[in-house]
């Protein structure tokens, strides 16, 4: 009350008492808002549905852009105003409607490929590894590590397949832990080898990976027969 | 005796002890003499029987008793009644020493006053009746009840025979109303028809009661020790029971009654006592018989009877002299009744002359023996101050002074000697002045003594003179009895003097004590000397006023007392010749006292004598009235007579600040006020000689032909001295005025009107917005009935401002800010000046501090509500500035751009609308609306406009802001009332607002501005949202 000055109280007033004397046409005033009312609702929900998958993909440390978010805010600060003002505008309602669903959806699907392409990333699960891991179905001895390798692929699988959240980032990095330590017990510890065996399992070694020592693992484990030299580029050596 | 005349003394303490004595009890028996000798002529009345000798009254009496004897058929009782001290007792030892004693008409059984004992006074009268069985009877048994019983057996006894006459023996008819005896003595017991019950008797059988009538002092142990102890005092000292013997200051008594009735008697007697004790005394002598075993044949009775008849048998009669009858109070009853018995064949007569007091001879005597009284006498006491009796008073002293110096061996040898018509003559008395030494040696001093202290009688009045007596006389208490003048002035005067004339300091102000010391002309000129002896000119001085009345004295005066000389002043006028001169001119030619002398009073002061109260009010009056005229009001800053100075005045000097000396009435004044000590020194003789003169005249001329009174003394002096007196008590009231009134931070005028500036101020009055001239005005203004406060217009304040302006009269202006002109002495022409410029240092800083002058209590009220003002002002202003800001503030807010004129249309224009569609809130205000609207409306444009420029003075709290806050009690209080009204208008609006938007949405649900709302809140939130994501973008 202290607020506001004589002169507005008495427009408020004046303004009040005159809304009750017409409250018929108020009514049909108050159907249509309520309806825009429900479309602000739903809007707001796409819109939460978005950013909060955008912020899990950040704490997953996976970075997308809502490159029009800003001009959008914008515009949907301006029809709050407008609302304010008691004059919603509802084809400028309508138009931000669109272009936020829109964006919404584009924003949702850019974020499922980079989460997937993501995903591969932390842990191969392409034929290098495959073929690995066929080499090796002869060997008794290595049955269960291949098992447990391809329970983590079926895993890894799995959280490319789910949104983008921190939770999901941890059991990925959990992941690609665990397979150089499964793969090592499948090699053994000659350090020339494992590394063979990861490039191999990456996609490719080169030749120059063959070392005496991978030769004499390859011909230890009968191996000769299940590796071959194909033309192309080796995976690449992180280490 | 000592030759020389200088310090010369004629009597010895011893002789004046065996001589002299004002009691007759006192003197021995064997004495008579020495009595007789100084015997004077008594006041006598015969109220009964014929003159039997006109000469004088004790001739009378002799005679009435003598000339009865041989008279065989009737007594003759001779009663000589008068108060106490009138010498009725004399009479009768004269009487008893001038019967002859070998006469054998008649058997004398006389019974002194004297005899210390009861038991002594019944051995006197048993020892001089003639011997007989009865009389033996009655000593043996008197003596067995007294010798043989303890104190405390005889005194129980003798209250248990009180209590059985009462019980048994009383009659319901005697002293007293029979009904309210009965009621005391109690009612006959049923069983035992001579007893009675529940009465006075029983009441006596109540311990506490019992233990209190039997306690040392009381009535029954005084009879007992009477009995058998030693009795002392005069004629009224019969032990008998008096009120405090049934008043007991003990509680218990009530209770330790044994029912209803002997408590309500109990009580009805501790209102009323005197009854009870009458009947106790009535029981008295009958329980005192009892308990000595006097029976129906063994009694004084008895012997009197046995007496008259064996003295009839003889020829003789009997004579009965009793100095004091009442002495024989225990035991009256036998011998009334011998009085009444008359004689007759077997009885001698009885004569019988006995003195008794008034109130016993009414009590005591019975009227059997009132009506048989053939002489009755009655003694008076002459107060021989009357000046008519002066001549006896100095016959009397004279007589005394005689015998003193006589001595006791040489009267009774002279009356020995005498023959009965000598000792009737007088011839027989020894002269002391003629016959000094008993050889008929005239005393080598006579002449000299005698013309310097002159005689009575030829007998000497040394070491007194007749002047001197006279004031002795004067000086005594009234009435003066002979007995007083044989005492006081004989006895103990010549045993003062004789150390003092040997030590050579006589008149010593212990003598002079005794004296009447009046005296009509100041002591400078009594003792007209610069002396510088003190001790020696006050000893000559007493000398002259009490011997000379204040003239030079006798030369035998003078020698015989070896008063100072006084060279430098008398021996001028030829020595002992000019003495001599002035003592005869005094003597011969005694000043004309045709005119009043109203300085005696003032020259008795001088001597020592305390102003009469009279006096010592009228000087003081009149020395007040005379200062404070010569007071310069004007040299200390106030006006003359007005209250305010009066009261401070008061505060300085009193009358009574002039003061006297302790012995003079008045009570000295209290602490701070002025003391201006007036000594009864020739100083203050001629102060208070000058005020007399003055206050009687009104002018200084001794010899004006319309004076009232001759001045006595130097005129000129007195006055001179009277004006340095009163000058130094002026300047003395002018410092302290002048110092009172100086005091605090200005004048006490200026502080009144800086309070009542400051008062007006707070009530907010505009003196800052008026001229010098016209806020003096308003402030002296004495009208305050027009000034009017707002409500809640800081009330505390409020109220001290008011208190300080019925504090601060215009009174304050005309006692310290005014100057007299003109003839009138009021107070016209105000310091107009001074006063505006203490306006103006209020106005200019409202709280500065201000010291008020506490140095009188007249200030007190106006300090008291100055302080009070000043406290609340302290208290309340922090907050009022803080309250007209914030008021000022809302006002502001509320109208905002809007002009006054554009809100009220405004607001007019809503109301109706809100009032049209019956939704103006509150209920029923709408009248109030409409009338704050209107009072809005009142307000100006300037009015706001001004508040909202001065309020900024007030922003933030500093001295100066308080002081602009004082000053804003102008217009504040308009200012606060419009915010009040705004607020008002705005709750109307608000409610009214509250209530359409209610109602409508009863109607309609949300309202179109709540789902607006709740869509902008939602665009707001997506907003936010994308603001958000917008923000995150850049990371990864």
């Amino acid at each position: 009350m202290a607020d506001r000055t004589l002169a507005e109280l008495c427009d408020s007033v004046q303004s009040a008492v005159e809304t009750f004397v017409h409250r018929e046409r108020t009514a049909a005033q108050i159907e249509q808002l309520t309806e825009l009312e429900g479309r602000v609702a739903s809007l707001l929900v796409e819109v939460k549905q978005t950013t909060t998958a955008i912020s899990n993909a950040a704490s997953a440390g996976l970075v997308v852009e809502w490159q029009t978010a800003s001009a959008l805010s914008k515009r949907a600060t301006a029809l709050a105003a407008k609302a304010r003002s008691g004059s919603p505008e509802r084809e400028a309602t309508d138009s931000l409607h669109q272009e936020l669903l829109l964006a919404s959806k584009h924003t949702s699907t850019r974020l499922e490929d980079r989460w997937k392409a993501f995903v591969r990333e932390q842990v191969p699960t392409g034929e290098g590894l495959r073929n690995l891991l066929g080499a090796f179905q002869a060997a008794t001895d290595a049955q269960r590590t291949i098992r447990e390798i391809g329970e983590l692929l079926g895993q890894v699988n799995r959280i490319a397949d789910q949104p983008p959240s921190a939770d999901a980032a941890t059991r990925l990095r959990s992941h690609a832990e665990n397979l150089p330590r499964l793969l090592v017990s499948l090699v053994g510890d000659d350090v020339s080898v494992r590394r063979f065996v990861e490039l191999v399992a990456k996609g490719g070694a080169p030749i120059s990976a063959i070392t005496p020592g991978v030769a004499a693992w390859l011909r230890e484990k009968n191996h000769d027969g299940t590796f071959k030299v194909v033309p192309g580029a080796p995976a690449k050596d992180d280490s | 005796m000592a030759d020389d005349w200088a310090g010369h003394r004629c009597w010895t303490i011893g002789g004046v002890q065996h001589t002299v004595f004002g009691d007759i009890a006192s003197l021995g028996l064997d004495a008579d003499a020495v009595f007789l000798a100084a015997h004077t002529t008594l006041s006598m009345n015969r109220l009964k029987g014929a003159t039997q000798h006109a000469d004088s009254p004790e001739l009378d009496v002799l005679h009435s008793l003598t000339a009865s004897i041989g008279i065989p058929d009737q007594n003759t009782i001779i009663a000589i009644t008068g108060k106490s001290g009138s010498g009725k007792s004399h009479l009768v030892r004269w009487v008893r020493a001038h019967l002859d004693d070998t006469d054998d008409r008649y058997h004398v059984v006389y019974v002194p006053r004297e005899l210390a004992t009861l038991r002594e006074l019944i051995g006197r009268v048993l020892d001089a009746l003639p011997d007989s069985n009865e009389k033996s009877q009655v000593r043996d048994q008197i003596e067995r009840a007294v010798t043989k019983k303890s104190s405390q057996q005889f005194a129980e006894e003798l209250l248990d025979r009180v209590r059985s006459v009462l019980s048994y023996e009383l009659a319901d008819t005697g002293f007293g109303s029979p009904t309210e005896r009965t009621a005391i003595l109690g009612s006959p017991s049923e069983a035992d028809s001579g007893r009675r019950e529940n009465g006075l008797g029983d009441l006596m059988l109540a311990m506490p009661l019992r233990r209190h009538l039997l306690r040392s002092g009381g009535a029954i142990q005084r009879v007992v020790e009477s009995l058998r102890g030693k009795r002392t005092g005069g004629d009224e000292e019969l032990p008998e029971f008096d009120q405090v013997d049934l008043q007991p200051k003990m509680a218990g008594v009530e209770g330790a009654m044994a029912n209803l009735q002997q408590k309500r008697l109990w009580n009805k007697i501790q209102r009323q006592p005197a009854p009870a004790v009458d009947l106790l005394n009535e029981a008295l002598p009958r329980a005192v018989a009892e308990t000595l075993g006097m029976g129906p044949e063994v009694n004084l009775g008895q012997v009197f009877n046995t007496t008259r008849r064996t003295l009839r048998q003889q020829g003789q009669e009997l004579v009965l002299l009793f100095e004091d009858l009442a002495l024989f109070g225990l035991f009256d009853g036998e011998l009334f009744e011998q009085f009444v018995l008359q004689p007759g064949p077997d009885l001698a007569p009885i004569r019988a002359v006995f003195a008794i007091t008034d109130g016993k001879f009414r009590e005591n005597v019975p009227d059997t023996v009132q009506t048989r009284l053939a002489h009755h006498f009655e003694a008076g006491v002459v107060d021989l101050r009357d000046p008519q009796s002066r001549d006896q008073a100095h016959l009397l002293a004279a007589r005394y002074l005689n015998i003193a110096r006589v001595g006791r061996e040489r009267l009774i040898e002279a009356w020995a000697d005498a023959t009965v018509e000598m000792r009737l003559s007088r011839e027989w008395v020894p002269n002391g002045c003629w016959d000094y030494d008993g050889r008929g040696t005239e005393c080598p001093h006579r002449s000299t003594c005698h013309a310097a202290f002159d005689d009575v009688e030829e007998i000497g009045l040394y070491p007194y003179n007749a002047r001197a007596l006279d004031r002795a006389i004067i000086a005594a208490d009234a009435p003066l009895t002979p007995r007083a003048i044989v005492d006081e002035f004989v006895r103990d005067f010549l045993v003062e003097a004789w150390a003092e004339l040997e030590s050579k300091e006589f008149p010593s102000d212990d003598v002079r004590s005794r004296f009447d010391f009046s005296i009509d002309r100041p002591k400078g000129e009594v003792v007209p000397t610069s002396h510088a002896d003190q001790q020696a000119v006050d000893r000559l001085h007493r000398a002259r006023v009490i011997w000379a009345d204040g003239n030079v004295e006798h030369p035998g005066i003078t020698e015989a007392f070896v008063l100072p000389g006084l060279g430098d002043v008398e021996d001028d006028g030829g020595g002992d010749g000019a003495s001599e001169t002035q003592h005869d001119r005094a003597t011969d030619e005694p000043p004309p006292r045709s005119r009043p002398r109203p300085l005696t009073p003032v020259f008795d002061w001088e001597n020592g004598t305390p102003l009469p109260e009279g006096q010592a009010r009228f000087f003081r009056e009149f020395l007040f009235k005379l200062t404070i005229t010569n007071v310069d009001f004007d040299l200390c800053g106030a006006v003359q007579n007005e209250p305010l100075t009066e009261a401070i005045l008061r505060e300085i000097v009193v009358n009574n600040s002039f003061e006297f000396t302790e012995a003079d009435p008045g009570r000295t004044v209290g602490k701070g006020l002025e003391r201006f000590l007036i000594a009864p020194d020739s100083r203050g003789v001629k102060i208070l000689s000058a005020v007399r003169w003055f206050a009687d005249h009104g002018h200084w001329r001794p010899d004006h032909p319309g004076r009232l009174w001759d001045f006595v003394g130097n005129m000129e002096q007195a006055r001179l001295e009277l004006e340095v007196f009163i000058d130094r008590c002026r300047r003395s009231v002018e410092r302290r005025l002048e110092d009172i009134i100086s005091r605090g931070s200005s004048s006490p005028a200026a502080l009144a009107v800086e309070f009542r500036t400051l008062a007006l101020l707070c009530l907010g009055v505009p003196l800052g917005a008026m001229a010098p001239a016209e806020a003096l005005r308003k402030v002296l203004d004495p009208d305050t009935t027009a000034l009017s406060s707002a409500p809640g217009q800081w009330p505390s304040v409020i109220s001290a401002a008011r208190r300080v302006l019925d504090a601060t009269s215009d009174e304050w202006v005309r006692a310290f800010g005014t100057v007299r002109q003109g003839d009138t002495g009021e107070p016209q022409v105000v310091d107009s000046q001074a006063l505006m410029l203490a306006v103006e240092s209020v106005v200019h800083q409202p709280l500065a501090e201000r010291r008020p002058n506490d140095s009188s209590s007249v200030f007190e009220e106006m300090n008291t509500s100055w302080a009070r003002l000043v406290e609340s002002l302290h208290a309340a202003v922090e907050a009022e500035r803080a309250r007209i800001v914030d008021e000022v503030a809302h006002l502001r807010r509320s109208i905002g751009e809007s002009s006054i004129s554009e809100l009220t249309a405004a607001l007019s224009t809503a109301g109706r609308l809100a009032v049209d569609e019956t939704l103006f809130r509150p209920l029923n205000t709408y009248g109030e609306f409409r009338s704050a609207c209107d009072e809005l409306q009142a307000i100006t444009q300037e009015d706001v406009n001004e508040w909202f420029d001065k309020v900024d003075r007030l922003a933030e709290p500093s001295e100066e802001a308080h002081g602009a806050t004082v000053h804003a009690q102008t217009w504040a209080p308009h200012a606060i009332e419009a915010a009040s009204t705004v607020r008002f208008i705005q709750k109307c609006l608000a409610e009214t607002e509250t209530e359409a938007t209610s109602r409508l949405s009863a109607v309609v649900g949300d309202l179109p501005g709540d789902i607006l709302a709740r869509v902008a809140r939602g665009y707001e939130e997506i907003a936010d949202l994308l603001d958000e994501a917008a923000g995150g973008e850049g990371g990864g």
